[in-house]
């Protein structure tokens, strides 16, 4: 399932859309890029907000030898 | 605008719902957005547009959110058990009006409560004067009451039961 079509399934529920933003399958960077274009005060940034919030990018930590 | 930054007294907050008969409520996403969404519902009393919503004159708005859920364990030797919270229900408000028989929103009320199946998008907003803080969540109405005694003006009383998980915050 595509990032946008999963934002889509978020925008039209009426069920627990933390619950769908935990469970989906996305790439972190994907979501921090689409949520940092998205337009503010949006349901798109609302459910977006959400998935950043539940898959963070993390930062590879670095190994000092 | 940003959220009110003040600590707010309890009368600055008003009651807000759909207007339409039987309209179509806000969707879970929707219910965090103001503009064009929860500003529809909110009347310009308190700084939204109001096109779509009407405002219940209710006597004090009551407390809103969630109920306490939680699961007890205990370790045998351990000086202090563990609360654990768990799945919890929304606070069903139970809310009371005076009663003008031909007031809209209370007719809205006693008609929703009648058929049971309505779905609403109601709208808790506290108005500092400039900015909007709102609670918007979806509910149906039960319990419509009126209670009409003698030695004081006549009241109805319903109860807002939220649907699970359909709230959202926003703010102008």
């Amino acid at each position: 399932m595509t990032l946008a079509a999963i934002v889509e399934q978020m925008i039209a529920s009426y069920g627990d859309i933390q619950l769908i933003a935990k469970t989906a399958i996305v790439d972190p960077v994907e979501v921090l890029t689409a949520f940092e274009e998205a337009k503010q005060d949006t349901a798109e940034k609302v459910c977006l907000g959400l998935l950043k919030q539940f898959h963070p990018v993390v930062e590879p930590v670095k190994i000092i030898k | 605008m940003a959220l009110p930054s003040k600590v707010l007294p309890g009368f600055s907050a008003s009651l807000w719902c759909q207007s339409a008969a039987t309209p179509t409520p806000l969707t879970t996403a929707n219910l965090s957005v103001w503009a064009a969404q929860v500003q529809t519902i909110v009347g310009t009393a308190a700084g939204g547009t109001g096109t779509a919503g009407t405002q219940l004159n209710v006597e004090a708005v009551p407390a809103f959110g969630q109920d306490d859920a939680m699961a007890n364990f205990s370790v045998a030797g351990s000086r202090q058990s563990d609360k654990i919270p768990t799945q919890a229900a929304p606070t069903s408000m139970t809310i009371t009006a005076a009663w003008n028989p031909s007031d809209t929103g209370l007719l809205q009320m006693r008609s929703d409560a009648y058929n049971g199946t309505v779905d609403r998008t109601f709208v808790v907003a506290a108005y500092d004067g400039t900015n909007v803080v709102a609670y918007a969540f979806n509910g149906r109405v039960s319990q419509f009451q009126i209670d009409a005694q003698p030695g004081a003006e006549a009241k109805a009383i319903f109860t807002v039961h939220p649907r699970g998980n359909q709230y959202g915050w926003s703010n102008s």
